[in-house]
């Protein structure tokens, strides 16, 4: 799997643009970026080999509206590879959000990217999920987010507390 | 990496961080052909991004 333009760039424009048709189309509800991808946002750039989208269903029921959102990317000309989809030879997951990752789309920041409207997970929701899931990886990512990222405590401690977590393991 | 250059990079635009990201990508994926690292140091952030930003490797140009 990889890029499969002679370009370095990613093409996240691409998926933000996807995310922004599966709203329109009224499959989901609203979407953001999460995962290593949001954590760059805040933080110096690191190797990551998929883009995570979160999105909050509207389809309640157990596929969350996955399929529907499979066949309208690969309408779309984007391919599936086991649970990815590709565009452009760049995997991009589509999760469905619950819970910390539901209120980490709501109150995603609205940013642009190369001209496309998007959402990206605030750092300190980047910072909570990591704390929740506690692999190797994301103590080190919290790590990195506390050293670099502009992160509001106060709004960090409240999602912390409402979670019951805790960043004691750093 | 000092603490300052990776301030400074963290302080970069989104779009060139992801930018440098497609680079470190193919990146790891030269190394991984050229020779058998392992998965820790293809994978390593810092030294990829150390080689990129102190512009002491040329990436060849992908074939696709």
């Amino acid at each position: 799997m990889g890029i499969d333009s002679e370009s370095d760039d990613l093409p996240l424009a691409d998926a933000f643009r996807a995310a922004n048709g599966l709203v329109s189309a009224g499959l989901v509800e609203d979407c953001a970026l999460g995962g290593a991808l949001a954590a760059i946002y805040y933080v110096e750039p690191f190797a990551t080999y998929d883009a995570d989208i979160f999105f909050i269903p509207k389809d309640t029921g157990l596929t969350a509206g996955i399929p529907a959102i499979y066949t309208y990317l690969q309408a779309q000309g984007w391919q599936v590879e086991r649970e990815h989809l590709l565009v452009r030879g760049f995997p991009v997951q589509f999760l469905a959000a619950h819970g910390l990752t539901e209120e980490a789309v709501r109150e995603a920041q609205a940013i642009e990217y190369q001209g496309v409207p998007a959402k990206v997970f605030r750092a300190e929701h980047i910072i909570a999920i990591a704390a929740s899931v506690g692999r190797h990886k994301d103590l080190a990512r919290i790590e990195q987010m506390l050293q670099q990222a502009d992160v509001d405590k106060r709004r960090l401690d409240n999602i912390l507390q409402r979670y019951n977590l805790r960043l004691s393991k750093l | 990496m000092k603490v300052e250059m990776r301030q400074k990079l963290a302080r970069e635009t989104f779009e060139k961080k992801i930018h440098k990201v497609g680079q470190l990508i193919r990146l790891a994926k030269t190394f991984r052909a050229n020779e058998p690292l392992s998965v820790q140091e293809a994978q390593s952030p810092y030294k990829a991004t150390d080689v990129i930003n102190q512009g002491i490797l040329k990436l060849p140009k992908s074939n696709g």
